[in-house]
């Protein structure tokens, strides 16, 4: 006759069969590369426990929790997580590509526009009409110069802003570096075109890209601007990393879309 | 039949503080982060162990964490540390629970309210 322990499945068996019902019942609530993480960690726990003296034959399940105690856990904390730490390819590849050309966009315009607004307020102040004849050599040379402005500006800053935010939410350097990628590409193709108002013409703003390559130096120039920046980003954490262990941004870290 | 014995006190922030005061002596993989919380509350606390996990790629992913690969034992692990942010989020964490910690302190003390210079707020 048969006994019913024989039934009874082996430690090994009532393991696996554990991280089989977590597996699917992680499927179900965390990103794959959160579940595969947790199981990589859990499958190494579950061995440090049965290396521990003493270990009864189904403990693992009371030390670890059941498989949905801890799937509920991970949803939790998953949910917890910010916008940008859940959603790293949308922050830092779409996120530039959306960003990008609506800050340059903006950055021209409101810049345009505030200059303007400041030589009007200043010809009034002086009680003058502003010289459109008698100075358009200098009128051309301050829009040379907000376009020149205009073509570093919006660039250096945003990729600072992606370096520091992927700092801030623990994320790789690869994610900072994507992000200064994708803005490098647009600052490459980027030009603005400015010729001040005078007698003889009309003043004129020209914005868009080049396509489908820059044929100037300076685009290469502009280019290079993002890229400095996430470089020297990258610098200082990994000098930071090397001063003091464990503080600066996880330059080691392997990014993992969620 | 496995009995749970997860504290559900345990699961409400307190984990969090426990793992970057930890950490913030020195790195640790999962296991041994376990062991050290039952060494430092002399088992005081039990849980589901599996569900530090979770806490911990929460905090790697909010940047108070770092971690790393690492031989340990003759086995890779999954190394943490904490980060500048984590030593500051540890900082703001610890100030919290004290302040806490004094309030319910003084309620069971039998202190009638009105006398304390701060207020906590409870979410």
């Amino acid at each position: 006759m048969e006994n019913p322990a024989d039934k009874l499945p082996s430690p090994e068996e009532a393991a696996a069969s554990w991280q089989e019902q977590l597996r699917q019942e992680l499927h179900r609530s965390v990103p794959s590369a959160w579940r595969e993480r947790l199981l990589e960690e859990l499958t190494d726990h579950l061995s440090d426990l049965k290396e521990e003296a003493g270990m009864e034959t189904f403990a693992h399940e009371a030390r670890l929790g059941s498989p949905q105690e801890i799937a509920a856990a991970a949803a939790a904390e998953y949910r917890q997580l910010g916008f940008f730490a859940r959603r790293p390819l949308l922050t830092y590849l779409v996120g530039p590509l959306v960003v990008v050309p609506v800050t340059a966009f903006a950055v021209v315009f409101l810049g345009c526009f505030v200059f303007g607004m400041a030589l009007e307020a200043l010809f009034w102040l002086m009680g003058v009409e502003p010289p459109l004849e008698s100075s358009a050599v200098v009128a051309n040379a301050q829009v040379q110069f907000l376009a020149f402005g205009f073509r570093f500006l919006p660039f250096a800053p945003l990729a600072w802003f992606f370096c520091r935010l992927a700092h801030r939410h623990g994320r790789g350097w690869t994610s900072a570096m994507l992000a200064c990628g994708v803005i490098a590409v647009y600052a490459l193709l980027f030009t603005v075109t400015l010729t001040a108002e005078t007698a003889e013409q009309q003043g004129m703003l020209m914005i868009g890209l080049s396509l489908p390559f820059p044929t100037h130096w300076f685009n290469y120039l502009q280019a290079a601007a993002p890229l400095a920046v996430g470089f020297s980003f990258l610098w200082s954490a990994a000098r930071a990393k090397r001063q003091f262990p464990g503080t600066g941004p996880q330059l080691a870290a392997a990014d993992s879309e969620s | 039949m496995t009995q749970r014995r997860t504290n559900p006190d345990f699961l409400n922030g307190v984990p969090e503080l426990l793992l970057l005061e930890l950490l913030s002596r020195r790195p640790m993989y999962g296991y041994e982060i376990v062991q050290a919380i039952r060494a430092a509350t002399a088992g005081r606390l039990d849980f589901g162990e599996g569900c530090i996990y979770p806490v911990l790629h929460r905090l790697e992913g909010g940047g108070s964490l770092a971690s790393q690969r690492e031989e340990c034992g003759g086995r890779t692990r999954i190394v943490y540390r904490v980060t500048a942010a984590g030593k500051k989020r540890l900082a703001d964490a610890r100030a919290g629970w004290r302040q806490v910690a004094a309030a319910v302190e003084a309620v069971l003390q039998g202190g009638t309210g009105g006398k304390s210079s701060g207020q906590i707020a409870v979410a």
